[in-house]
């Protein structure tokens, strides 16, 4: 079945989905004998065939694969990942066997990868997305109907998926998400912000399945399909899943599944199923009540979504204008630009809340900057940015391949900023748009500039609007810029940018446009003003969305700025005469002068990160030698932390955070010492032992240690004691740390300790964890014991003198 | 700061529980016997349901997400975040575990019974390896909590205890 024929089909009738498999086979004892549910495919096929069978005689019409799990990384669990093709054809090819006599369609199954994408979770979207793409191939190989991407809770991983089935499958995708009561994802995603990464990937049906009961989910569904205009699909549990007594019992039952369904049909729903908990019965309380029937009608409202994980902003909806704040941006801007080169996101993540708590809608990303590497710090603002707010993104870059990162890493619907009539640009960015869904701005200017008046800027918008129709970028997801010139020097020109919005809004109402608003003003005094009043010339011409400051004032309208943007002002003498008085901004009044020395000394007491590498260059380039600088301000502040901890005026966070300091602090000095004499404390070999998996406090003695200049080499977490020994001999390290949480493997310490007794190294061992005391790491024959980090520094320094 | 890390730890905690109640069908001043086949030896426990007759398990977890990200923090040598992440780990499990205790006490108190303290394997003399069983009499499982060689709980943020039900004196 092609993606035409499914939604015709659609259109005419609706198609009662199957029920649960997982629950289903459990009940019947068919995973008693196997580990991985997906397995049966190839060990037991006749038993999902069975299930598959009564799925059918209860009247579905669609029967869905046991392949729900059969990714690689999923199968890795029970090392059947050799398997994966395998596993994944026998599924779909033993369903068509059952469905065939039913004259039914076969679809494939496509579950959750299992770990979240980054920033979330520990892989990347790429790994997601040929995990992803390996299934789809293997699947699509043996032909099924359609697939069902299903159980999503995050959606980058459904961005991934879709993507995946986009390049590796013809049929119809069908995507659900499953949302908790409160109409949210676990990860926070809301059924519109869902919708609209299904739609701009060309879903062919979105949906809901698992997790809450048939009746809270009917909301959801209600919700959804009143916003779509694709099918949709329901498939609730048969309620809330609860744990007793060793067994998952389901409260809800057939009838109130098939009410529930018959009232998601009415809302214009057209797949309908079941999830975890139902079975045949439900299956066929819903096939009497609904089979063969036509769609119902649906009211659908019209919308332009863009969106973040967590929230869809409706371009539609939003009046007046939308607010694209702008502030994300190096250019002129020395120390940020310092930052960033450095890898610091501080900046980023501050401007992000700040703007939104200005009144932005959407924040603009533009991280152009000479010597940078655009895209890494592209996907990584985006990550830091999406973390902090959930205001939706415009990426701003002239890089394909920048822009293509922060693609990948948006979680939701962002605006690409830009294309312009360039044929060179069109064929490079609107392949991007098309492929990530996203929604596209175009500058009315092109290789020959920037058009005199509205009606040539019109026919570039006219050029932008029928390439991007090639690439099945629609009118509704493109945003025009008409340009914002300097009415210093370009007062003429005002007038044909707002004459060209208003030409815009008239010719193709659904195209939206924006404009730079700042740009107006350049040159000229009190440029709020101009600003503002610019903004409310454009609102009236149609403007619909503007980038700009969003810690302005945007709610003056003054007459003479006015006057000067209608071209009645010429060279703007009135309005130059009344505001070139008035006052700069004052001044701060100068304090006490603090020395850089002083300053250093507070950076890193307060555990200042952002501070400190400018700092330590500014004391040695007042001719302070770097031993002193680091022996005189660095470890003096790290023992007044220390300090401050022992008396409890200070906690671990800020110790870290000093730590943390004060290594950025080293980090410029060590290099200079090299020639000069050197400063380090000695090589220590850490680790967590044999059997134990804590890991965080050992980290946080390996921050505090490094910070007091010691070269850590961290073996990490449940490392066997010849491997300790061993490293601590090739790397003639002066110190082992050890590290054990629980009472059962504190005793791996002593094993350590004879091992290193028995290698003849001379290495020191310390010891610490919660259930270690001084008196166990005298019995064990260790060398020192300590209760915090603060402490293992101390003794650290103490041992080795 | 904080805050963000909350807000972030909303979207990747994923909190189960399961519970599982049973009759204490045998009592020796060693060992409590519960149904079905689960030994505990252990005499505090002996004496915290020596007026039960029944007794109520549980364990909740907070699911793997969290702590693949601390992993991931730690990696990037984030330790501030990865610390502070791990702090709300904890208090979200030991809530977690009130909650269930809670919910317990309160479903006693419906059928007319009172709740003892809540105990862990781990405490008193109550071994930590007798963590083993008591897991796998409870079903957890199916919550996806995993025990190392060495009795620890896998995700760490996983926290489990039994509770007995008595009659009100």
């Amino acid at each position: 079945m092609n993606k035409e024929q499914f939604r015709s089909l659609l259109s005419e009738k609706i198609l009662i989905l199957d029920g649960a498999m997982g629950t289903e086979l459990q009940k019947r004892g068919f995973l008693d004998d196997i580990g991985s549910p997906e397995e049966l495919n190839i060990k037991y096929p006749q038993r999902v065939a069975e299930i598959h069978r009564d799925y059918l005689e209860a009247g579905a019409e669609v029967v869905i694969a046991n392949t729900f799990g059969a990714n690689s990384r999923k199968l890795a669990d029970y090392n059947l990942q050799s398997k994966i093709v395998e596993i994944n054809q026998s599924g779909i090819k033993l369903a068509r066997e059952v469905a065939s006599k039913y004259n039914a369609f076969v679809a494939g199954d496509i579950g959750p990868v299992g770990s979240y994408i980054a920033p979330l979770g520990a892989i990347s979207f790429t790994q997601a997305y040929d995990c992803f793409a390996e299934q789809v191939k293997a699947l699509a190989a043996a032909k099924p109907d359609m697939l069902f991407i299903e159980t999503m809770a995050e959606i980058k991983e459904v961005r991934a998926a879709l993507l995946a089935c986009k390049d590796n499958f013809d049929g119809p995708v069908i995507v659900q998400m499953t949302f908790t009561a409160d109409g949210s994802t676990v990860t926070g995603t809301d059924v519109l912000s869902f919708l609209s990464i299904a739609e701009s990937l060309s879903a062919d049906a979105v949906g809901m399945n698992c997790s809450v009961g048939p009746k809270d989910l009917l909301e959801l569904g209600r919700l959804l399909s009143s916003n779509t205009s694709l099918p949709v699909s329901f498939k609730p549990n048969a309620g809330m899943p609860k744990l007793v007594n060793r067994q998952t019992v389901f409260p809800g039952t057939a009838g109130e599944f098939a009410d529930a369904s018959k009232a998601a049909y009415e809302s214009g729903i057209n797949l309908l199923g079941g999830c975890c908990g139902t079975t045949p019965e439900f299956i066929k309380a819903l096939s009497l009540e609904l089979k063969g029937k036509k769609p119902a009608a649906r009211k659908i409202n019209k919308h332009f979504y863009i969106s973040s994980r967590t929230r869809a902003l409706d371009l539609n909806a939003q009046k007046p204008v939308i607010k694209i704040g702008e502030r994300i941006n190096p250019t002129n801007r020395k120390k940020f630009q310092e930052e960033l080169l450095a890898g610091n996101f501080s900046t980023i993540r501050k401007e992000a809340q700040e703007q939104v708590k200005s009144g932005a809608h959407i924040l603009d990303i533009n991280l152009g900057l000479p010597g940078a590497d655009e895209t890494a710090l592209m996907e990584k603002a985006v990550e830091e940015i999406q973390e902090v707010v959930a205001a939706p993104l415009c990426l701003d870059s002239s890089s394909a391949k920048a822009l293509e990162a922060g693609l990948k890493a948006c979680a939701g619907r962002p605006i690409i900023n830009s294309v312009n009539g360039e044929q060179k640009k069109m064929d490079e960015i609107m392949p991007l748009a098309a492929r990530y869904g996203a929604a596209l701005i175009g500058l009315a200017i092109d290789d020959k500039g920037i058009p005199k008046n509205a009606a040539e800027r019109l026919i570039i918008a006219e050029r932008i609007i029928g390439e991007a129709k090639k690439y099945g970028i629609r009118e509704e997801d493109i945003i025009i810029d008409y340009l914002t010139l300097a009415a210093s020097a370009m007062a003429p020109q005002i007038k044909e940018t707002i004459e060209a919005i208003r030409l815009s809004k008239k010719k193709w109402p659904k195209v939206k446009t924006v404009l730079g608003v700042s740009n107006v003003s350049f040159g000229l005094p009190v440029r709020q003003v101009l600003n503002s009043t610019f903004l409310k010339l454009c609102e009236t011409a149609g403007l619909d969305m503007a980038i700009l400051n969003p810690h302005e004032d945007w709610k003056i309208s003054d007459e003479l700025a006015k006057n000067l943007l209608e071209g009645n002002d010429p060279n703007g003498a009135a309005y130059i005469a009344k505001y070139s008085g008035a006052p700069k901004k004052v001044p701060a009044p100068a304090g006490r002068e603090v020395s850089p020395q002083e300053k250093l000394y507070e950076a890193i007491v307060e555990g200042n990160r952002e501070e400190t590498p400018a700092l330590v260059k500014q004391v040695l380039s007042l001719g302070m030698p770097p031993l002193a600088a680091a022996n005189d301000i660095i470890l003096k502040g790290l023992n007044s932390v220390g300090e401050k901890f022992a008396k409890k005026e200070y906690f671990l966070p800020q110790v870290i955070l000093s730590a943390e300091a004060a290594q950025l602090a080293f980090g410029i000095i060590k290099p200079l010492l090299k020639s000069g004499g050197g400063f380090s404390s000695g090589k220590m070999v850490l680790a967590t032992v044999k059997g134990d998996v804590h890991d965080i406090g050992k980290n946080i003695v390996a921050a505090v240690l490094e910070s007091h200049g010691w070269e850590i080499i961290d073996l990490g977490k449940n490392v066997e004691a010849k491997e300790i020994v061993e490293k601590a001999r090739t790397e003639n390290a002066g110190l082992i740390g050890l590290s054990a949480l629980m009472t059962t493997t504190m005793l791996e310490m002593e094993e350590v300790v004879k091992a290193r007794n028995a290698s003849g190294i001379k290495t020191k061992v310390i010891v610490g964890g919660a259930p270690v005391t001084e008196k166990f790491a005298k019995e064990i024959g260790a060398d020192g014991y300590a209760k915090d980090a603060v402490e293992a520094a101390k003794l650290a320094k103490h041992i080795i003198k | 700061m904080i805050k963000d890390e909350i807000d972030l730890s909303r979207r990747i905690i994923s909190p189960k529980q399961v519970v599982a109640y049973s009759k204490i069908s045998r009592h020796e001043p060693v060992t409590v016997n519960l149904e079905p086949g689960l030994a505990i030896k252990s005499i505090r426990i002996s004496e915290l349901l020596s007026d039960c007759e029944s007794a109520c398990g549980f364990a909740v977890t907070l699911g793997y997400h969290l702590e693949e990200k601390i992993r991931v923090l730690l990696a990037q040598k984030n330790t501030v975040r990865a610390l502070v992440l791990d702090a709300i780990g904890s208090v979200v499990a030991e809530e977690l575990a009130e909650l269930t205790n809670a919910q317990v006490k309160e479903d006693a108190a419906r059928n007319g019974m009172v709740t003892t303290m809540r105990f862990s394997p781990g405490y008193g003399d109550w071994h930590l390896s007798g963590q083993k069983d008591f897991l796998a009499w409870l079903g957890a499982g199916q919550i996806g909590i995993k025990l190392t060689d060495n009795f620890q709980m896998l995700p760490e943020k996983s926290v489990s205890a039994i509770i007995g039900i008595k009659n009100k004196e």
